[in-house]
């Protein structure tokens, strides 16, 4: 069998066409600031025979579905995509995150498995025809893959969720990644399994020796094959061109693993996620290396796979409005509920524990991927996958707006614009640096109930420990006090007022910063966020002048 | 700072250079010294005892010999209990032939179940190691504080050349957004932006242990903790690395899945102090 020049021609084109429908509609969609992912799999659904298709009946089946020999040359490419695509997702999952979260890491990432697994699982097992159950023989398969397909976490998508929100730093981003890292590492483990049973008996080996060979592959990769891999790249680095070498090696590695698990019957992607896992936990491996990597698989053959997805199956023929609704509500229950209970059992409050929620129920490309492979082995019907490819969907761009009601109200996620009380913005004429201390507390104490003697005598204890003048006008008095969420006041003096800043200038805007006493890193955060704001001296004299209360508030906000 | 200090010593050809860091570390603090051998005693050993005592000028009023029999380990750190001591001190080994120190199964259970600081010396000079090049790891704790201000206070004593603040951090997930950003570009400079925001901290941070006397350097690496310092302290050839003990006691998992700490005593970069509540 071998392409002529015509299929040669058309199977170029047709890749073409893909990139070019991927990259224009995941454009669009960053511009709406959904992840590109999205754009790709609905570019993918309007090239296919749900639009272009059903429109230009001709021009689609030349381009993909006419002759054979095309056909295999785009399923040659879109495995290759995949496998890459789960190589490079391996790559970024570190187990050492997960240790170092700790209690509520563990909690979030094993509720946020086992609780919509059993849901999953249940429904599927009693109600298996509602869930549109391809084959009754397999009805136990099938319940495995749905509590399997529920309790997926797509991390690409959770990464691009939390940046968008300004919180991927942060403690609570921390838990969500390492949690999200583990719960793709359990899902893909069991989905395995389900592949292994399905394949068992037929070309492949006995089920019970599948498993056996499987978890042999993980723990080997997982635990001594990290170790192998880590002095393989310091030799590479040591002899050989960067990036090319390293590059070369980790295609090298993640193909010969996804050759080994495809052959034991458990599907390529599996092997390469492994390899990619055991690779990227190397010290050695640079963050540039690995976004390189990244660039070179997801702009050219992650597209292609999403893409193709969407030419494989008519999203309108097969949509069921029931099962649709059934999988999402599954899909929030599940993963809401779960991660949930598990953040709040790990020590986190009930609003971080809803923003953990919430943020744990991408679903995004994993599920996609989980979809087709089940849909490939005749595990699912194509209106089963149509409605999970759905529910990723929703419940990845549902992520952001959710987790943000939560995140505003998080005690962990303050900053200088949300802590700005107009109440606390005060205009002052103090001429010593005592009365205007006094005055902000007293307003301080005010608003929030703190008392106003103790809290100024931490603020002039402080003081006297080194002054907090910085420059540019700004000094930043400051105190740890008994509160659960800290308070921010700011003055703007006529006078200036010695605090000793560095730049040998009076102050004359102060910004008093109180903090819980337990939040040692978040004094730090606020006092090194008010010094970086206020850098620009320009800026500065044009707060000064401002004499209204509301204009002064969005002045300060705006500063970058 | 360390008014009781212990070492664990044994008859290694090492062993005087030992006694020598330790005997200047007593003297520095004004601190007692106990040294702690576990072993038979007999008179062959109570006497090079003495002789390594004299060579290393110890001053014999402040020191005190502790002999203990069985596991090695656990024996050194019951001793640390009962005298309440502030610090122990001991060797490293070396790795043949690659000259690399790294930390024994004996040394490594020590430093997990001790109760109090632990001074590892990588390679006992016969002269007396002057920390001319100290690194501190900090991560904002108040355990991280109290490193800082012992850290400080060493280096006003030992007339260190340059106190140098180490932050390391990572954010996981981050080189994934190069995905969405579909540049390598942005997701650089969103690490550079998180480099300047830490770097800032640090100032602040040191702003308010108020340390004024000897220069303080910061530097803030991305990457892995644990690795990303070693290797450069390795690079500027640093005499001693100051961290704050881990928050938990390390288990097996740690060395499978390394901990920050696996990293730095897998191949020791120079000294080690560790400092515990």
């Amino acid at each position: 069998m071998k392409l002529n020049a015509n299929e040669v021609t058309l199977f170029l084109i047709g890749l073409a066409v893909m990139l070019l429908f991927a990259r224009s509609f995941g454009e669009l969609l960053k511009k709406f600031r959904q992840p590109i992912v999205i754009g790709e799999i609905i570019a993918g659904i309007i090239l296919g025979p749900t639009i272009f298709g059903y429109i230009f009946p001709d021009i689609f089946h030349n381009l993909f579905v006419k002759s054979e020999n095309i056909i295999v040359a785009h399923e040659g490419i879109t495995t290759i995509a995949v496998v890459m695509l789960m190589l490079v997702s391996g790559l970024e999952i570190d187990l050492g995150t997960l240790l170092k979260q700790g209690k509520a890491a563990v909690t979030t990432s094993l509720m946020g498995v086992i609780f919509p697994f059993t849901i999953g699982f249940s429904i599927a097992y009693l109600f298996p025809h509602t869930l549109g159950i391809n084959n009754e023989e397999m009805r136990l398969v099938f319940a495995l893959f749905i509590g399997t397909a529920l309790s997926i976490t797509a991390l690409p998508v959770v990464a691009k969720t939390l940046m968008d929100l300004n919180i991927l730093k942060s403690e609570i981003g921390f838990l969500i990644i390492a949690s999200a890292m583990m719960n793709d590492l359990i899902g893909w483990i069991i989905f395995s399994l389900i592949l292994s049973n399905i394949s068992a008996g037929t070309d492949n080996l006995p089920f019970l020796q599948v498993v056996i060979i499987t978890f042999s592959f993980i723990i080997f990769f997982l635990v001594f094959g990290r170790k192998l891999f880590d002095k393989a790249i310091s030799i590479i680095h040591k002899n050989m061109t960067f990036p090319g070498g390293v590059l070369n090696f980790v295609l090298i590695s993640g193909f010969l693993g996804a050759a080994f698990t495809e052959y034991i019957g458990i599907h390529a992607i599996f092997g390469a996620f492994i390899i990619g896992i055991s690779i990227g936990d190397s010290a050695q491996l640079k963050e540039n290396t690995k976004e390189i990597i990244h660039q070179f698989v997801t702009n050219i053959f992650a597209p292609i796979f999403f893409v193709s997805i969407g030419l494989r199956v008519n999203f309108i023929d097969n949509f069921d409005f029931m099962l649709v609704t059934i999988f999402i509500v599954l899909a929030f229950i599940g993963k809401v509920v779960g991660c949930g209970l598990g953040a709040r059992w790990g020590g986190l409050s009930k609003v971080d524990s809803l923003a953990v929620g919430f943020g744990m129920n991408s679903r995004g490309a994993m599920e996609i991927v989980l979809g087709i492979l089940a849909l490939q082995f005749g595990l699912i019907q194509e209106k089963v996958f149509v409605a999970l490819v759905i529910m990723a969907l929703v419940t990845s761009i549902s992520s952001a707006p959710f987790m943000n009601i939560f995140i505003r109200r998080s005690v962990k996620f303050v900053s200088l614009n949300t802590l700005i009380n107009k109440k606390l913005v005060l205009f002052t004429s103090a001429k010593s640096k005592d009365i205007l201390l006094s005055q902000m507390v007293e307003k301080i104490s005010e608003v929030s109930l703190i008392s106003k003697s103790d809290l100024l005598k931490s603020i002039i204890q402080r003081e006297e420990l080194f002054p907090t003048g910085i420059q540019n006008f700004l000094a930043i008095p400051h105190a740890k006090f008994q509160i659960k969420r800290p308070v921010i006041a700011i003055a703007i003096n006529e006078f200036e007022l010695d605090f000793g800043a560095s730049d040998d200038i009076g102050s004359k805007i102060f910004v008093m910063i109180v903090t819980p006493q337990s939040e040692h890193e978040l004094q730090l955060k606020l006092l090194a966020e008010v010094a970086s704001k206020f850098r620009n001296k320009a800026e500065i004299e044009k707060l000064l002048i401002e004499t209204d209360r509301d204009k002064l508030i969005e002045r300060i906000q705006n500063l970058s | 700072m360390f008014k009781k200090i212990g070492l664990a010593i044994a008859f290694s050809p090492s062993g005087i250079n030992l006694l020598k860091q330790a005997a200047k570390m007593q003297l520095m603090f004004n601190a007692e010294l106990y040294l702690i051998h576990v072993g038979k005693k007999e008179s062959s050993d109570e006497e090079a005892i003495e002789n390594m005592l004299i060579e290393a000028k110890v001053d014999r009023n402040n020191c005190s010999v502790i002999w203990k029999k069985g596991d090695p380990a656990k024996s050194i750190i019951k001793t640390c209990q009962e005298l309440d001591l502030n610090l122990l001190i001991m060797g490293a080994l070396e790795k043949e032939p690659a000259l690399k120190y790294y930390i024994g199964s004996v040394a490594r259970k020590i430093m997990r179940q001790v109760p109090c600081s632990l001074l590892i010396l990588k390679a006992p000079v016969k002269d007396v190691k002057t920390y001319k090049i100290i690194g501190v790891q900090i991560d904002y704790s108040s355990l991280s504080e109290k490193s800082v201000r012992y850290s400080y206070e060493l280096a006003v004593k030992e007339n260190t050349e340059k106190l140098i603040l180490i932050r390391e951090f990572k954010v996981p997930g981050l080189t994934i957004t190069v995905y969405d950003s579909g540049s390598i570009k942005e997701t650089q400079e969103t690490r550079n932006k998180w480099i300047d925001e830490e770097s800032l901290k640090m100032e602040m941070f040191v702003n308010e242990l108020n340390l004024t006397g000897i220069p303080i350097e910061k530097i803030c690496l991305y990457g892995k903790a644990g690795w990303e310092s070693t290797a450069y302290l390795k690079s500027i050839e640093a005499d001693l690395f100051v961290l704050p003990a881990p928050k938990r006691k390390l288990e097996m998992f740690d060395r499978i899945f390394q901990h920050d700490l696996e990293y730095v005593i897998e191949d020791l970069p120079c000294d080690l102090l560790i400092i515990k509540n």
